[in-house]
């Protein structure tokens, strides 16, 4: 009942085509269902059906039959702009070729050896190309298809404003106390209360994507990143289990690319990324319960290869969800902290150029194509605290005193990571991040499995400088890593001391 | 990146304030001379001044002078060894105009040992008190210990203000001379010195080599292992360490032939 009437004409012209290219003659005829599913792949990059918006590539509704280059409001590459002045209109067949190589077809319809599609896929299977097409060809600017690739993860189906509340009733959690969060930037968190007190609340935090440009190490090396609210890792948010999130997503009109949000707190709806994607100049508001305790991560979540290229680009946070009664050991006895520090691991793979240099790029997504190859190798150029290397030492370093409980909280939405706090402990450890389970206690080295945050509570027992780090120390010292905690107090000789130092005695 | 030395240093050099004057005159005409031999000659076999820095004669305090290299060694310079087959490949990725960076000091022994034959002097590192000459004009930078503990000297130097380390190197003399001609002492790298490190007092003195590390000198002293080529990571040590160590030629004018 949401979308639109279609349009009669549209839909005999797609009819037509479909007809038209079984007619002329595939050995297996297109398969118009395999090629909705072929899409999805497509779907990283283009939007087709109703409320297509242009992406990181074009709206395709109407393909069949319209001007290269001439989608409302895209911001095509320079070869195809002039492809289409040339008079290039889509045809099945024109298509079938372009999709074998873009960037082969426009060096020979343009007869220029230099031109290059901004296309970074290819589609070698004749006959998964022509079941593509097949399937385009039915995306109409008027249909209304609620056909499972629309309503999948990373698709808005239609705009906010025209979704009321299905509800009429009343809902009873607008009448809980409403409180807004205000978010810091990492290592820290918003301020809270480690205990409940009354019923559960409505928090109201808002996040903006923030697409930038980031040095991640000290030789410069430079790249467009993916941000929530400017930072990387994104802010940590703070509720108690039982409470309501109100979380509004914003994406201004400065950014190119689409964002959303999976939150791994969150019960449906791939985590609300299903309903959160926005296009720059639109933002979302989606209500979530946190309905299991526990420190978990969150990131930007868009369609196929979009969702990792978003996730190595910074767009990773962390949400707490603390017990209403606070944390607790494996007795139930109250834990206490004193101090909280959220970790955030991001791991980057910027490409390099032919003489081993790392590229430049001049707005972000530019970088698509070379970096989904540089990430494909699992190898990354960076592994890095809070978005770049030596961000959490000098005058970033964490701080605490002697006698002091420590909460660390570590995030690493990708890749598996083993934190250690050299001349330290893990007192009482969450690996996974579930509050509901028992700590693990006295670990020297514990796991965090990539795409979950894990926390540890520590007593700090002596003073001086401590390195926190990703115990493969490859990671961390030729990486980036590694943190330090500086701790001020009295030095205690029993824990220990320098009994002597001299030449072997013989 | 800034590099200073303590003041007693400065007074140490008041004292000799008339020597300099005198030996003013004569640095400036070694300094033109060794300039003038520098770009002229380029023989294949043996070695030339011009692969190496300028030198520029600075008075000691023991009234010894010293041939101080006016700029550290630089990745192009470096490269000549490395087509001699002699030192290791590590300029990839380097710009040649800049200071020579990511070799350890055993890689350093490697090209003075070669540039010294070829070259026919007596080339070596500053000693510490030396390079503190060269660096008398910049300001001691005082910081107050972190922790004043003696049992907690190993990171009494920690500094809580410092930010990320930058890597960027840029070409000699983008930081400028002091007054003795000398480039490059208050910024751009660190340099390697000829002194073992003691992280504690009272350590042995060590003959065959630093087996505590060797020094390397620039807003402070640190000691550094000698086997590392990139000081810069920030790893798994308390310390904050240089972002880049490069090195600079000296040679006693008295030992040259």
């Amino acid at each position: 009942m949401f979308y639109k009437k279609s349009n009669v004409s549209s839909r005999l012209a797609a009819v037509l085509v479909v007809a038209g290219m079984l007619c002329a003659g595939s050995s297996h005829g297109a398969d118009v269902e395999n090629g909705k599913r072929v899409f999805k792949e497509c779907s990283a990059c283009h939007q087709a059906g109703e409320g297509a918006q242009n992406a990181f590539g074009p709206v395709l509704n109407n393909i069949v039959g319209r001007k290269a280059g001439s989608y409302p409001g895209y911001s095509y590459s320079g070869d195809l702009s002039k492809a289409g002045e040339k008079g290039l209109v889509w045809t099945p067949d024109l298509l079938f070729e372009w999709l074998d190589d873009p960037s082969i077809f426009l060096k020979s319809y343009l007869g220029d050896n230099n031109a290059a599609s901004n296309m970074p896929v290819t589609f070698p299977d004749k006959q998964r190309r022509e079941d593509v097409i097949a399937y385009l060809a039915t995306q109409t600017e008027a249909d209304a298809k609620d056909d499972g690739v629309l309503m999948s993860h990373g698709e808005t189906p239609f705009d906010a404003k025209l979704m009321p509340n299905h509800d009429a009733r009343p809902d009873p959690v607008d009448k809980l106390q409403h409180v807004r969060q205000k978010l810091v930037a990492p290592p820290m968190l918003p301020m809270h209360s480690q205990k409940a007190t009354g019923e559960p609340k409505v928090v109201e935090i808002e996040l903006t994507v923030e697409e930038k440009q980031w040095v991640l190490d000290g030789d410069g090396t430079e790249i467009w990143a993916l941000t929530y609210n400017g930072s990387i890792p994104a802010p940590a948010m703070v509720v108690h289990q039982g409470d309501y999130v109100e979380l509004t997503l914003k994406n201004p009109s400065t950014n190119l690319l689409v964002h959303n949000i999976d939150l791994h707190a969150v019960t449906g709806a791939l985590g609300g990324a299903a309903i959160t994607t926005i296009s720059p100049g639109n933002q979302v508001t989606i209500r979530f319960k946190a309905t299991k305790s526990g420190s978990f991560l969150y990131h930007c979540a868009p369609e196929g290869s979009m969702t990792p290229y978003h996730v190595t680009h910074g767009m990773t946070g962390m949400i707490l969800v603390l017990p209403r009664e606070g944390l607790t050991d494996d007795k139930g006895q109250p834990l206490v902290y004193d101090k909280a520090f959220y970790i955030g691991e991001n791991d980057f793979y910027v490409p390099r150029d032919d003489k081993g240099d790392y590229k430049q790029y001049s707005r972000p997504g530019e970088d698509l194509t070379d970096w989904i190859k540089s990430m494909r190798t699992l190898t990354p150029t960076h592994v890095v605290f809070n978005g770049r290397v030596g961000a959490l030492t000098g005058k970033g370093a964490m701080t605490a005193n002697v006698g002091e409980n420590v909460l660390f909280l570590h995030m690493q939405a990708n890749r598996d990571t083993r934190p250690h706090l050299i001349g330290g402990h893990g007192d009482y450890v969450w690996e996974t991040g579930s509050f509901a389970s028992p700590p693990l206690k006295d670990v020297q080295t514990w796991f965090v499995r990539g795409g979950s945050v894990g926390a540890m509570l520590y007593r700090f027992k002596q003073p001086g400088v401590y390195a926190y780090l990703n115990h493969n120390l490859i990671e961390a010292v030729e990486f980036g890593a590694a943190a330090h905690v500086v701790v001020k107090g009295k030095w205690d000789d029993d824990l220990l001391k320098k009994v002597s130092q001299g030449p072997v005695s013989e | 990146m800034s590099k200073g030395n303590p003041d007693s240093l400065r007074r140490l050099l008041d004292d000799q304030k008339l020597a300099l004057v005198i030996c003013w005159g004569l640095m400036l005409v070694l300094a033109l001379l060794l300039a003038g031999n520098l770009y002229m000659s380029n023989g294949e076999e043996g070695g030339s001044v011009g692969e190496l820095p300028p030198f520029i004669a600075v008075q000691q305090p023991s009234g010894e002078t010293l041939m101080v290299g006016a700029t550290e060694v630089t990745v192009d310079q470096w490269r000549i060894c490395e087509q001699a087959q002699v030192c290791p490949l590590l300029s990839e990725g380097q710009r040649g105009s800049s200071p020579m960076v990511n070799m350890s000091w055993a890689d350093v022994r490697v090209f003075i040992r070669w540039s010294a034959a070829r070259q026919g002097l007596p080339l070596r590192v500053p000693t510490k008190e030396e390079w503190l000459v060269l660096a008398a004009e910049q300001a001691a930078m005082k910081r107050k210990p972190l922790f004043t503990d003696p049992r907690m000297a190993w990171a009494a130097d920690y500094d809580l203000t410092a930010l990320p380390v930058e890597r960027k190197t840029r070409a000699v003399t983008a930081f400028g001379a002091n007054s003795l001609g000398i480039y490059d002492i208050k910024g751009n790298v660190w340099e390697w010195v000829a002194a073992c490190y003691y992280p504690q007092p009272g350590l042995p003195i060590e003959v065959f080599g630093c087996m505590n590390g060797r020094v390397a000198m620039g807003e402070r002293e640190v000691g550094l292992s000698e086997q590392l080529r990139s000081p810069g990571n920030t790893g798994c040590g308390g310390g904050q360490p240089p972002a880049n160590v490069g090195f600079r030629l000296v040679y006693s004018a008295l030992e040259a032939p």
